[in-house]
């Protein structure tokens, strides 16, 4: 890659100070003249660059730092120390020119007028980030074809069902044609028919308006599905960066052996071939070592009448909590 | 016993975990007192009396109505009105203590704690007070104070009552918390909360004379000037009256828990 | 400039336009609590009545002075109820659950957006009925007024509002600095008794403190006198100055607090 990056963190951390109360009376009592306060590292020295264009995946549990760090690329928070850089500008310095430029998606926030369609707020919108009349019909329809929301936009946002606002707030925040996205789990409460539109549309947004986004999800699935990259974090620290599939080579220590067998067997004669998840006859599941996989399935089809075998990776998700398991074995 | 304790300490706690909001109460009730007296001293203003009231005695009159205002008054129709339209109230419903209950348990812990407060701060206005007026003398004899604090507790019972016919209310009407202000309005009018009976208009006396609400802050303060004691009449007033709301209020739950549970 | 003003001033009255439609939803409510707004005002003025009823003066305010001050502090009152009120509420609420995160990621100045993007109609009634009241008053009481008492009234009337808006802004800023306050917005409009008393009620350092260190009770007084043709030019420049840096104080906390904003989640 060439290209100058369009965000860039070296070194960033960002600490906060949170209180902790002792139980009971006498606990809260004690708060009123002592207080015990504890230094909670949100991010602990990350650093990394993204490129023009590029939809990278921020992965970690509840509380690893994802958010924190997004809100520092938006200008929200002030970084205890690192340099932070996004289009070019100090986020911090918050200067409309930036903020022009990129959008802040929250699925657990929302910024639709409850009461009213979701046009209103498009328009204040429009208002709010000076879009010009002509762009602005052609980006709402654009997105509103896309997302297939003709007939809601017009309808009050508190009868609309969750996935329905979704896709509401997705266009309130892109009518202004952002080069950076920062979507912190867009998908959170959505079944999955939604959650598969949602991805299909950031797919197609990126490609379409050549948007540089960075996606927060609970949900594999999308990240799975839509970034190549994976930057994922814990306790604040940066464990890994680079391809999704690079993860699953070096955290995948396992294969899934799925078994139909002809005969009936011993649950013991299995577990000898490797680590039994799962057995209901005539359906077995066993994790093998990833480099004997093949061997194994070989050493099976020999010594059992078996009528199928599979050979299949761990799901993402197996992978990651792996990934987890490591580093706080290491921790 | 022992759980209706534990509830009342559960909200006693929950109160100092918000003690900054509570202090910032008590702060805006005494502001509000000493505007008050300071609009008193300039009605009084070279004068010696009003209305047969001394300057002294008007501004006791008000430290008083602070105090019981501070032991009395309610306020949490509001959010609680809000909880029942929410539909947030079913963890309450599940509990054996039925629902009022739990709601008067919880206010009388938030109010310990307010009183922790509101008590020793009005103690200390009134002895700054005293430094330059003459408060006039209060006699605290045993009988006088077994009125005062007996019509302290009437005073609160008709508060909290109110309160909860609102958020009882609020099962069926989107802006019961409203109610709340025709409650405070009432209660500043007809109980001499805002003004002493000797200032008030005559419609507005025999009003006042007439209704049950000068049993909250007009007679208390009499009976702790030594103007009057209450007579048997008042007593069965009393007692008929807040039999009239406690019943009225154990209706209106037993109607709200057949809607609440019929609609899901 | 040009353009920026052009932009505020747009988007100001698209707010207004959301709330009107909003209040089109709710018309129930509107009346409702339109009601309960007038029944303050007439409580309000009852409650006044009373007082002056017992000597027909306070702190050298006659009856129809008294009604110029009240029925000022009743059209000021109504901008507190119906602007001030309902958009500190929800900066407050905004800082405590998060919400601020959107309105900082907007290219438009934050401070602007969370004063105006709220407010209620409720209180329009009660705007005018105080002004009613002003008028017959005026007319009643035979005081004569001049284009320039008018003005200087507007001008004051605004000087007042800007000063209960900085001040309130300024407590709803110390939201960023507690853990969490959930009345603290009641803490201004709890002053309210200060602003609608003459000035002259308060004597020694209560004087003092409500007239010169945090002068709440020049709120309504102030604008008041200049109708009556009693304004001191020293007492109307010094408001004025006060709350001018009183604004700039404000901006400065803001930025300052907003530093220190950390949001709710990490």
């Amino acid at each position: 890659m060439s290209e100058a990056p369009i965000i860039s963190i070296q070194n960033l951390k960002k600490y906060f100070k949170v209180y902790r109360k002792k139980p009971g009376l006498l606990g809260s009592i004690q708060s009123l003249w002592s207080r015990e306060y504890e230094e909670v590292k949100a991010v602990d020295d990350v650093s990394f660059e993204i490129y023009p264009g590029e939809i990278v995946g921020f992965i970690g549990q509840n509380g690893a730092g994802k958010t924190t760090t997004l809100k520092v690329l938006s200008g929200l928070l002030y970084p205890t120390s690192g340099e932070v850089s996004v289009l070019g500008f100090n986020p911090w310095d918050r200067k409309p020119d930036f903020q022009r430029q990129f959008a802040l998606v929250m699925g657990q926030k929302n910024q639709l007028w409850w009461d009213l369609p979701a046009m209103e707020s498009f328009l204040l919108n429009k208002a709010i980030y000076e879009v010009p009349d002509a762009e602005f019909d052609k980006t709402l329809d654009k997105l509103v074809e896309l997302l297939d929301v003709k007939d809601i936009i017009n309808v009050q946002v508190r009868k609309l069902s969750l996935g329905q606002r979704m896709k509401c707030e997705l266009i309130a925040a892109l009518l202004h044609s952002p080069k950076v996205l920062f979507l912190d789990e867009p998908t959170i409460g959505l079944d999955v028919v939604m959650q598969k539109v949602l991805r299909d549309f950031i797919k197609a947004y990126n490609q379409e308006f050549k948007a540089t986004i960075i996606l927060t999800s609970h949900y594999m699935g999308d990240v799975k599905e839509l970034c190549k990259r994976a930057i994922v974090i814990d306790h604040g620290q940066k464990i890994f960066d680079g391809d999704l599939q690079d993860i699953i080579d070096q955290f995948a220590r396992n294969k899934i052996l799925s078994l139909i067998m002809n005969d009936k067997i011993n649950q013991k004669q299995l577990e000898k071939y490797g680590q039994l998840k799962e057995f209901e006859y005539p359906k077995a599941t066993l994790l093998v070592p990833r480099a004997k996989a093949a061997k194994i399935a070989g050493q099976l089809l020999t010594d059992f009448s078996v009528a199928d075998v599979n050979i299949e990776e761990p799901t993402i998700d197996a992978i990651i909590r792996e990934l987890f398991l490591s580093q706080k074995k290491v921790h | 016993m022992r759980r209706y304790f534990a509830l009342i300490q559960l909200w006693f706690i929950k109160a100092l975990e918000y003690r900054a909001e509570l202090v910032v109460w008590a702060i805006l009730t005494l502001l509000n007192t000493v505007i008050l007296l300071a609009i008193w001293i300039s009605v009084f203003r070279g004068q010696t009396s009003v209305n047969g009231y001394q300057v002294g005695q008007i501004m006791q009159y008000f430290l008083l109505v602070t105090v019981i205002n501070g032991v009395t008054a309610s306020h949490f129709e509001g959010w609680r009105s809000q909880e029942v339209r929410e539909g947030k109230i079913d963890h309450y419903l599940t509990k054996p203590i039925s629902y009022p209950l739990q709601v008067l348990l919880a206010d009388i812990g938030n109010r310990l704690f307010y009183l922790t407060l509101i008590l020793p701060i009005t103690f200390l206005v009134y002895y700054v007070f005293s430094l330059s007026f003459n408060l006039g003398t209060v006699a605290f004899t045993p009988l006088v104070i077994a009125q005062f604090i007996f019509l302290l507790g009437v005073g609160y019972l008709i508060e909290f009552s109110c309160a909860m016919i609102a958020v009882l209310l609020s099962f069926w009407f989107e802006g019961a918390e409203g109610l709340e202000h025709f409650k405070w309005i009432t209660i500043s009018l007809f109980s001499g909360f805002m003004i002493p009976l000797e200032f008030m208009p005559g419609w507005l006396r025999s009003a006042v004379d007439i209704l049950p609400l000068k049993y909250m802050y007009a007679i208390p303060i009499q009976v702790i000037q030594q103007r009057v004691t209450l007579r048997i009449t008042d007593f069965m007033y009393i007692f008929f009256f807040l039999a009239v709301i406690f019943f009225f209020q154990r209706w209106l739950w037993q109607k709200a828990t057949a809607k609440y549970t019929s609609s899901g | 400039m040009w353009k920026s003003l052009k932009k505020y001033w747009f988007i100001f009255w698209k707010f207004r336009a959301i709330r009107f439609m909003m209040l089109l939803e709710y018309r129930g409510n509107f009346w409702f609590w339109a009601f309960v707004s007038l029944m303050w005002t007439v409580f309000n003025f009852f409650f006044f009545d009373l007082i002056i009823g017992a000597r027909n003066e306070l702190a050298g305010w006659n009856k129809t002075e008294m009604y110029v001050l009240i029925s000022t502090f009743t059209m000021l009152d109504a901008f507190t109820w119906s602007f001030f009120y309902h958009n500190m509420r929800d900066y407050i609420a905004s800082i405590f659950n998060g919400q601020l995160t959107i309105t900082l990621t907007r290219p438009i100045n934050s401070q602007f957006l969370l004063s105006v993007q709220n407010n209620s109609y409720t209180n329009v009634v009660r705007f005018f009925v105080g002004l009613g009241i002003l008028i017959v008053t005026l007319r009643n009481g035979q005081i004569p007024l001049t284009l320039a008492g008018v003005i200087g009234f507007a001008l004051f009337f605004f000087i007042s509002l800007l000063f209960v808006y900085t001040l309130w802004f300024i407590v709803a800023t110390c939201s960023f600095w507690v853990d969490r306050l959930d009345n603290i917005n009641e803490l201004v409009p709890s002053t309210r008794r200060v602003w609608q008393v003459p000035k002259e009620v308060f004597t020694g350092f209560a004087s003092t403190f409500f007239s010169v260190l945090l002068p709440l009770s020049l709120i309504a007084s102030l604008p008041s006198e200049i109708l009556l043709g009693r304004a001191s030019f020293q007492w109307l420049a010094y408001y004025a100055v006060f709350t001018a840096v009183l604004f700039w104080l404000a901006h400065l906390f803001f930025t300052f607090s907003i530093r220190k904003y950390s949001g709710v989640a990490n």
